[in-house]
């Protein structure tokens, strides 16, 4: 620590002020203030119960009734075009006799079929966007790549869902992540997968651990003090909710087609959020519910379930590492995905 | 089951999810480039990859666990087996990761399980972890070592440990180590008991007066066979002893010193004292002369026999102890005095009026001879006794070789506990030299050793490396446990486990099986004369007095401050021993306590005792 640059610690310190002139006390509104006017103007502010294990039986009484989604992606190699990306959807059954539901996908623009979408996504991009009139508009392969590989991931993990209603036909599906990815990332498979859920009567929720919107400042707008008008929802909501603790964003412009609330389900200050398909909003509090029954009271908020699938379906550098140097030409491998990063001496 | 992780051609790691892996158990590694190797499961270990370990992060707490039951999801079903495999034999290379592990059939791993046969061989208890193995056994194999598990009789589900007591001409001698309570006593019983059952000559010295083999153990009716007539038990000094004429000088230095020990001068003492051929009469009159001779004095005689008062017989006498004083006069009558009553304790046991024919008797008609004593006389006893047997066997085998013949004597087995003590290490001991000759030797002549001892550390180094086969019981001590280390194959793991053995588990290290096997040693037989508890047997007793006593004053009551020395009479007449008032006062009150009779106050004053309503 003696030698750290003094300049750097200088610049962090007056972040550190700077961020607190900014958050603390949230100026003037105190959080009582702050949650009757959320509730005023937002949607109800309400109490979530944990289901008893009587009650959950009933419900559940099904065998493999609940199922959660994860997807989990990896990559070798830094620069375009020359990695990998290996990526895997799961989707676990709570019935320990079934295998679980799992599609596995390779993506590289090194792969001609790849290095075409890629193309294509590109140019669709440049064209709607060139006609804006605007050089920062254009996009590159690598952002082209990378938002093929996002919504390829969305992709499987709407047709694992889609598999395991068909096979099991489950009461609830938990998704990692908000149901709009899908929407936006993998249209088709995601309209398969919501009229599927519909007709089948399956609760399709949601779950977001890192909220990133600014929705509510957005709705508020002037009745929120100055300095808290461009604040996202993860920093109004911090440590404003009590454990157990549901606001719904009722009179927020929705997102299409889907209902939001926003939920504290641990001691962890941390709100997390929940996304329903709009058809299936009557069952919302039923769905607040079950993921705060499952959510570890000093956990950081998250369905276990979740963690559970996430742990089954991830797929580590230890494995990926394993994998390419099991069956992968070491020539091949060197000639493309080294990186002289790696043979730093220090 | 799978290979998993990182292999070497020692020891692999293999992964189940369903199978729980057992110590000890012996697994299949399909990897045909290795023609299918075996192993054994040395290390186990269970994980459960959603429960970890973690206190920075957060546990699943108790609700969320039970409300995932409800949904139909048991989370400690998702637990991971892991064992780590050691291969019988070292690989020429290592195993490839991800074969697969079976279990093996018996034909498969007979030839490495079962050296001996049950007819001529030891069946000393049951090969640990063998239970899926021993399915496929032949019948042979099968119900012939039951086991003592918590109290009770268990069938017998695994391979058999049988011992080929053949196989000692190629690999001699055995060790017996654990610790008190380990379970040593009683696997030298059951070794024992075998040696019973194929007619070994054996000789047993048994410093603790518990091998006596008439008592079945317990009431295992189906699993119970009397040794009476296969065994006979000696004490030193009522059966046997020492015959004094065959005594060397050596012989007797080791007996005198073994009551207490000698000083230089005593140790000169005999050896000037004692002749070849000597008896206990003549040894004894030449020292009990010379102590006199020198209570007297040698101005004394001298001028008794110059006065010329002397006449006949005790002029004789004079003149001897003269003569006496003359041939020993370098030998202090402290000395003299002190072989006096060494000698004569040994007398007093009896050691000096038997002869150990019948122990000889005993070994010829293969039996089981127990020797029995306090370990003081047993130690010399056995330096004598050894000495004798084995110098006639050897005579007898030597002769043999030099086409002589001779009187046939039986090659034949030596059996102690406390081993530590007749071979020990760093200082000698009577028995230590014979001991030790016949461990180098004694292979050659057909003679053998069983010495259990709780002190390994303790016994003769030479003795210890000869002992081919080891049973190494419960042992706590870490300075044993690093001589166990050293003198035989155990690993580390094995070595850790060591203190933590249950009563009757061993590993049997052995060059006639070429690698430790952890086994579990049959019930026994027949059972140890003293395995009633000391305190239990004090309940018993004073139970019983308290019984006797009652009867005896039951007719009599009630019993008040005035009539008792009447009733005194009365009771102590069908009573054996006699009490006094006080005396009777004090255990009516004891009565009381245990609520056989009651008391009350009596309206006269003082107490009065009364039958129970």
């Amino acid at each position: 620590m003696l030698n750290t640059n003094k300049e750097l610690q200088i610049k962090i310190e007056g972040f550190n002020q700077k961020m607190r002139q900014k958050y603390d006390g949230r100026a003037n509104l105190s959080s009582k203030e702050l949650k009757e006017l959320l509730a005023k103007k937002i949607g109800k502010i309400s109490k979530i119960d944990r289901i008893s294990s009587k009650d959950l039986k009933e419900i559940f009484s099904a065998k493999g009734s609940l199922v959660g989604v994860d997807g989990s992606v990896n990559t070798v190699g830094k620069v375009y075009p020359h990695y990998i990306t290996l990526m895997q959807a799961l989707a676990k059954s709570t019935d320990q006799s079934e295998d679980g539901v799992l599609i596995s996908q390779i993506f590289s623009p090194l792969i001609e079929e790849d290095k075409d979408r890629i193309f294509k996504i590109m140019n669709v991009a440049n064209r709607s966007e060139a006609g804006e009139d605007s050089k920062e508009g254009k996009i590159y392969a690598q952002e082209a790549a990378g938002r093929l590989k996002s919504s390829l991931l969305a992709a499987l993990e709407a047709k694992v869902a889609i598999e395991s209603i068909k096979s099991w036909n489950p009461k609830v599906i938990l998704m990692d992540g908000s149901l709009i990815r899908y929407r936006m990332q993998a249209q088709k498979e995601w309209e398969e997968l919501s009229s599927l859920a519909l007709d089948k009567g399956t609760l399709i929720i949601g779950v977001i651990e890192e909220i990133g919107t600014h929705k509510i400042s957005e709705a508020l707008d002037d009745d929120l003090p100055e300095n808290m008008r461009d604040m996202y929802d993860r920093e109004l909501t911090f440590g404003l909710l009590e454990v157990g603790e549901m606001l719904e964003l009722d009179n927020i412009e929705e997102k299409e087609g889907l209902r939001t609330a926003f939920i504290r389900n641990s001691k962890d200050p941390g709100v997390i959020a929940l996304d329903l398909l709009k058809d299936q909003s009557g069952s919302l509090e039923l769905a607040a519910s079950l993921v705060h029954t499952l959510t570890p009271e000093d956990g950081r908020g998250i369905p276990v379930w979740l963690d559970i699938v996430d742990e089954e379906v991830r797929i580590g550098n230890g494995m990926m590492k394993m994998l390419v140097d099991n069956h992968l030409d070491p020539k091949l491998k060197y000639r493309l995905f080294h990186s002289k990063r790696l043979d730093r001496v220090y | 089951m799978q290979v998993v992780g990182l292999t070497t051609q020692q020891e692999v790691f293999i992964a189940s999810k369903e199978h729980k892996f057992r110590i000890n158990e012996i697994l299949k590694i399909m990897d045909s480039d290795l023609e299918n190797p075996l192993g054994e499961v040395v290390e186990t270990q269970s994980y459960n990859r959603y429960i970890p370990m973690n206190i920075d992060k957060s546990f699943l707490d108790k609700g969320v666990i039970e409300s995932l039951e409800s949904i139909g999801y048991n989370i400690s079903e998702d637990e991971i087996n892991i064992a780590k495999l050691r291969l019988l034999e070292e690989a020429p290379y290592p195993i490839r990761t991800g074969s697969d592990v079976l279990s093996p059939k018996f034909d498969e791993v007979k030839d490495r399980l079962v050296k001996a046969n049950p007819d001529n061989g030891l069946v000393l208890g049951v090969i640990k972890g063998t239970e899926e193995v021993a399915q496929g056994m032949d019948d042979h194999l099968k119900d012939i070592a039951p086991l003592y598990q918590k109290g009770k009789l268990e069938k017998q589900k695994g391979v058999p440990f049988i011992f080929g007591y053949k196989d000692m001409h190629q690999y001699p001698h055995l060790g017996i180590i654990g610790g008190s309570g380990s379970g040593k006593s009683f696997g030298m019983r059951v070794i024992l008991e075998e040696m019973m059952k194929e007619g070994v000559p054996t000789i047993v010295f048994d410093p603790h007066f518990e091998m006596d083999f008439s008592n079945s153990f317990n009431d295992k009716e189906d699993y119970c066979e009397s040794f009476k007539g296969k065994f006979e038990a000696f004490q030193i000094g009522r059966e046997v002893g020492v015959n004094f004429e065959s005594l060397s000088t050596t012989d007797l230095r080791d007996l005198l010193s073994s009551s207490s020990s000698l000083s230089d001068s005593m140790v000169n003492a005999v050896q000037s004292l004692h002749r070849k051929r000597d008896s206990l009469e003549s040894f004894k009159g030449r020292l009990i002369d010379l102590q006199k001779a020198q209570e007297i004095g040698r101005k004394r005689i001298e001028r008794d026999l110059n006065s010329g008062a002397l006449k006949g017989y005790n002029k004789d006498e004079y003149n001897k102890y003269l003569e006496l004083l003359d041939a020993y006069s370098g030998i202090p009558a402290s000395s003299v005095s002190g072989l006096v009553w060494r000698l004569a304790r040994l007398e007093r046991e009896g050691l000096f009026s038997h002869d150990i024919e019948k122990i000889e008797a005993g070994i010829r008609g293969r039996k089981l001879v127990v020797v029995q004593g306090p370990i003081w006389l047993l130690q010399v006893f056995a330096s004598y006794l050894i000495g004798n047997l084995y110098r006639k066997r050897r005579d007898y085998r030597d002769a043999q070789n030099r086409q002589e013949g001779g009187e046939f004597f039986p090659p034949f087995v030596i059996a102690t506990d406390e081993a530590h003590n007749f071979a020990p290490k760093g200082y000698d001991a009577p028995a230590n030299r014979v001991i030790k000759e016949i461990s180098q030797e004694g292979r050659k002549y057909g003679v053998f050793l069983i010495l259990a001892t709780q002190r390994p550390t303790l016994l003769d180094e030479t003795v210890t490396a000869q002992l081919n086969t080891k049973l190494v019981f419960r042992t706590v001590r870490a300075s044993d446990i690093e001589t166990i280390k050293q003198e035989t194959d155990l690993t580390a793991n094995e070595a850790k486990r060591l203190p933590y053995l249950r009563s009757g588990d061993t590993f049997i290290s052995s060059a006639i099986f070429g690698r430790t096997l952890a086994v579990r040693v049959r019930i026994a037989k027949t059972g140890s004369p003293h395995k009633e508890n000391p305190f239990d047997e004090l309940e018993k007793e004073s139970k019983l007095e308290d019984e006797e006593l009652y009867k005896a004053i039951i007719n009599s009551l009630p019993i008040n401050e005035t009539n008792i020395l009447a009733k005194l009479d009365e009771v102590n007449k069908s009573l054996r021993s006699t009490l006094d008032r006080g005396e009777l006062l004090n255990r009516l009150e004891d009565l009381c306590d245990r609520s056989m009779i009651k008391k009350e106050d009596s309206f006269l004053g003082g107490s009065s005792y009364k039958e129970l309503d």
